[in-house]
């Protein structure tokens, strides 16, 4: 595949400033009120790099999947921006916008509800050929036979009906269209999650697979901490709309900075056994992002709180080194100012970080 | 309390077989199954969807639906056979004795009334205890399962509640008899991992405090790991394997096993590749004959095809249906020892 754009692996393929997302909640029969927002995503930062696997995890309500949505263009942002290739896309219209969506396409978490169950695979797949006007004529037939095989399947089963498929095949097939228009871009929603084990191995390899064959960004959703570590470069931590830690798999693996992503680590069940048992067990639930807690939004939980400290500043994100960024007052303390503009002492602060983090060691 | 008795198995399931049958074909859902449950034992029923692990669960309750039917075996709960006993005699132990936990709370719970209401139903049911005593075992079943407020909650209805909150409300009804066996049906698939590390570690403490047994059906070989004493692990309808926890997952002996595990992502491991299992489930109208799995093993050979292969015990209390099981046991164990899983 000839490559036009003067662009390198590594360089930004998309980044993300600021990105809001809220979603009003209203009440009310005649006149609606404004009754608050749910924060889905709020104020969160970060470059996606060429060629590069991202892999976003979290809870549920912690933005993850909405912040894969704004970026293809199926929500739209509160205020922020995100750029792909330098470009602004939150504004495109039009032409210009569905030219976009050929660069960036999408792969949804059920492959049942995804493929439409009377068309047979191969002209779902060919579906975005149609659209976007590609490969014309005899070519169509050849590009679709190209991309079942891409994705692990025969040309014969271009014939086939959804229902004959297996759930881990009908993945395939979701694939198979997502890179039918050559993509820049693939956010997968939640891949595997609805798949059985075995099936799940057959679709997190061939992901991996595509990737190495193909010059194509891949961003991937998932709450499986492990599902995530499996295929991505780098990893973002997100909780309640926030990001709480940002760094390369390997690096996070060995170095989790943040106390929540500390507890995931653990929280996730693996098969390892005999392993010393250093479970962190996160009291209490994930609170409203409808009213997340002030300060850090992870304080109600956080094992290792600084009372208030943590209750009163809210935590920025901060690089400590090799691209590793973590939002926690135990990693990197408040600036001077924030902690004048909550109302404290810098010094005895300080301190009480200090002693706070002598405690945990 | 109820007094607990210690001696022998407090549920035992002997050749189990339950198959749905339509005008043209039987699915074999469950097939010849039999294990054994002890007292504050925490068995694991492990599989993928399909295999047969809830139909189990229904069975050993004797609610499995049409058009299933329970072909033969024995179901003993403290030696007595669920499968022969009147209808009335079964209500008084089913969600009195043994009591199960369903996979979707939000389903299970009634939408029109409160929580406390749904627990004090049960009790005022199995315990004949007033209205007012009911209602402060309810309070007092919330604060067991380690529900915030439990007394503002009890007045609280299914949707003002956290699935969390639901899937301990679904505890609480079940605890609330007291029961000596609970089974689970894949109690946290609907919850976040770090609510599912709650509900494990309130498991663990309802078993120690209380003694409890439970069946606990998962597809999850981590949730396994993680909770469970022993496990049995399903396939096409059938145990192929059933052992240990730590001997199952540190020297598998049956094939699918291994597959199962080495299918799974493992954290801060993304050198190895995912060894997925080939093919798909045998149709469990139309089985082959032999081993079930030999359609998708990597070492079936000419003998798996015949006849039926027995359980093959490979260590304390440790059963596999392979043929070549202690072949695949000491590679598991080699890969065990050199890469740290199976």
């Amino acid at each position: 595949m000839s490559n036009h754009s003067a662009s390198h692996r590594g360089d930004t393929l998309i980044e993300i400033k600021n990105l809001k997302k809220y979603f009003p909640v209203k009440r009310g029969v005649l006149v609606e009120r404004h009754v608050g927002d749910v924060k889905a995503v709020d104020d969160i930062s970060f470059k996606v790099k060429k060629g590069e696997t991202i892999g976003l995890v979290g809870e549920s309500g912690c933005g993850k999947t909405t912040t894969g949505r704004v970026i293809t263009r199926l929500e739209t942002a509160t205020a922020g921006e995100v750029s792909f290739e330098g470009r602004d896309i939150l504004s495109l219209e039009g032409k210009e916008l569905r030219h976009l969506r050929r660069e960036l396409q999408i792969v949804f978490q059920d492959p049942y509800s995804s493929l439409n169950p009377r068309m047979a695979a191969g002209n779902i797949v060919s579906f975005p050929l149609v659209t976007h006007n590609l490969y014309p004529g005899t070519q169509r037939d050849k590009r679709v036979g190209e991309l079942m095989e891409l994705v692990g399947l025969t040309r014969d089963q271009a014939k086939w009906y959804p229902h004959e498929f297996a759930a881990g095949e009908r993945q395939r097939i979701v694939l198979a269209t997502a890179l039918a228009s050559n993509p820049k871009f693939v956010f997968c929603d939640e891949p595997v999650s609805a798949l059985d084990v075995s099936a799940q191995a057959q679709v997190l390899n061939l992901l991996r697979d595509i990737k190495a064959q193909l010059d194509i960004t891949i961003m991937v959703v998932a709450h499986n901490l492990c599902v995530v570590e499996y295929l991505s470069d780098r990893v973002v931590v997100m909780y309640l709309g926030k990001i709480v830690e940002m760094a390369e798999t390997d690096d996070l693996y060995q170095r989790p900075l943040h106390p929540y992503t500390q507890a995931l680590r653990t929280a996730v069940p693996t098969v390892e056994v005999g392993k010393p048992a250093t479970e962190i067990v996160l009291q209490g639930e994930i609170p409203s992002p409808l009213n997340p807690p002030k300060g850090c939004r992870f304080h109600t939980r956080c094992q290792a709180k600084i009372g208030q400290v943590c209750e009163g500043i809210e935590p920025k994100l901060v690089d400590v080194g090799n691209g590793h960024y973590a939002a926690c007052h135990l990693v990197t303390g408040p600036s001077d100012e924030e902690m004048r503009a909550a109302g404290r002492v810098p010094d005895e602060t300080r301190a009480a970080i200090a002693m706070a983090k002598r405690g945990e060691g | 309390m109820r007094e607990m008795r210690t001696d022998g198995p407090i549920l035992e399931v002997k050749n189990l077989s339950t198959y749905f049958i339509y005008r043209d074909r039987t699915v074999k859902a469950v097939d010849d199954v039999s294990f054994r449950v002890h007292t504050g034992e925490i068995f694991a029923i492990a599989g993928e969807s399909g295999a047969g692990k809830s139909v189990i669960a229904l069975s050993t309750l004797r609610l499995v639906p049409q058009p299933g039917k329970i072909m033969g075996g024995e179901i003993l709960y403290w030696g007595q056979d669920l499968l022969r006993m009147s209808e009335a005699e079964l209500r008084k132990i089913r969600g009195g004795r043994i009591s199960m936990i369903f996979q979707n709370p939000m389903t299970s719970l009634d939408p029109v009334f409160p929580i406390g209401e749904q627990i004090a139903e049960t009790v005022r049911f199995h315990k004949g205890i007033e209205k007012k005593g009911a209602w402060g075992r309810a309070v007092e079943m919330l604060q067991l399962v380690n529900m915030p407020d439990p007394e503002r909650r009890a007045d609280a209805y299914p949707y003002e509640l956290s699935g969390g909150m639901q899937q301990r409300t679904m505890i609480a009804i079940g605890l609330s008899c007291e029961p000596d066996l609970i089974i689970a049906d894949n109690p946290t698939t609907a919850l976040d991992v770090t609510i599912q590390m709650q509900f494990l570690s309130l498991c663990r403490q309802i078993r120690s405090e209380l003694g409890t047994a439970f069946v606990y059906i998962t597809h999850d070989l981590g949730v396994v790991a993680k909770l469970c004493d022993r496990v049995g692990v399903m396939y096409a309808g059938r145990i192929v394997e059933e052992g240990d926890t730590v001997q199952v997952l540190t020297a598998a002996a049956h094939p699918y096993t291994v597959g199962l595990i080495r299918a799974v992502p493992k954290l801060g491991d993304r050198r190895s590749r995912l060894v997925p299992i080939e093919g798909k489930q045998p149709d469990l109208s139309s089985l082959p004959p032999g081993c079930p799995f030999a359609p998708r093993c990597p070492m079936a050979k000419e003998v798996c095809r015949k006849g039926e292969i027995p359980a093959k015990p490979v260590g304390d209390g440790h059963y596999a249906r392979c043929l070549f099981a202690d072949r695949v046991m000491e590679e598991s164990k080699k890969s065990y020892r050199e890469i740290g899983h199976v």
